[in-house]
């Protein structure tokens, strides 16, 4: 997109960046410098596609794997409870274990 | 002739409100905990599965496709494991010196991942610290978890493997 033509004389290559929040155009030109900076920043929007792509993959897999232990300590978690009311353990405001002295 | 019909409103706890509520030391749910502690089985094999799955994932990017250092990291775990479980443990200490070294191996691999990491941002790096101090916390949590559990000397837990080779767990009285 960012090629334009005016007047129908010919293509022009520009360039949109973002000034004190304001997009400002720049004409960078037509002919090699144009298809140069093109070129320029083709590479560049295709390497931050990549990383993007490659940080999001990496995100999915860390939260895959944090979900399986968080899972795994949940049900620990509760069978530790289980285990503990279950041998005459009761806590103590919702806080330690202790033991019942009834028992 | 008139049809009398009686609504019956059964009230029946799930399992894992059951379980929660067990976590929070709820006695009045002690009749259906009973029945669930009777399924043990099912779940020290749920654990078992996330156990694995976890630690396999883990592996696969902290080894790679290196078969010595893959199986290196995975007998050290292992030896780990049965260091903190100690002499002769009762299948919850087992259970949760499992739970220690996997959340340690967390911990080891958020780290890694960080190191590895090149150009970040600034929101990514807080990502990477995020999960680093989480997976500290889950690390010294199953720590306390498991001396506390020792403190209190819990009764042993039998284990019976059945012919199958499925796991049967009675709590002993």
């Amino acid at each position: 997109m960012a090629w334009e033509t005016r007047n129908g004389r010919g293509r022009y290559y520009t360039r949109s960046r973002k000034v004190s929040g304001r997009v400002v155009r720049e004409y960078i030109g037509a002919g090699i410098a144009g298809e140069l900076a093109a070129q320029e920043d083709a590479e560049r929007r295709s390497k931050r596609e990549k990383q993007r792509s490659a940080w999001m993959s990496q995100k999915r897999e860390q939260e895959a794997i944090e979900d399986l232990v968080g899972e795994r300590r949940k049900v620990l978690g509760a069978l530790t409870g289980a285990t503990l009311l279950h041998a005459g353990f009761h806590r103590h405001h919702r806080g330690e274990w202790r033991k019942r002295i009834d028992q | 002739m008139t049809n009398e019909s009686t609504t019956k409103q059964v009230v029946e706890l799930t399992r894992q409100e059951i379980m929660d509520r067990a976590r929070e030391g709820d006695r009045s749910i002690l009749p259906q905990l009973r029945n669930i502690l009777d399924e043990a089985p099912d779940i020290t094999r749920q654990l078992g599965d996330l156990e694995d799955t976890a630690r396999e994932a883990m592996l696969k990017r902290t080894a790679g496709k290196h078969l010595a250092r893959r199986e290196a990291q995975s007998r050290f775990l292992e030896d780990l494991k049965v260091q903190i479980a100690g002499p002769s443990p009762t299948v919850l200490e087992q259970l949760l010196a499992s739970q220690i070294v996997l959340c340690w191996q967390h911990l080891r691999y958020a780290e890694t991942i960080f190191a590895q990491a090149r150009d970040y941002t600034l929101t990514q790096e807080d990502a990477y610290q995020k999960q680093i101090d989480r997976a500290q916390r889950r690390y010294l949590e199953a720590i306390k978890t498991l001396a506390h559990v020792r403190k209190l000397c819990l009764p042993p837990v039998q284990v019976n493997i059945a012919a199958s080779g499925g796991k049967q767990i009675n709590v002993a009285n």
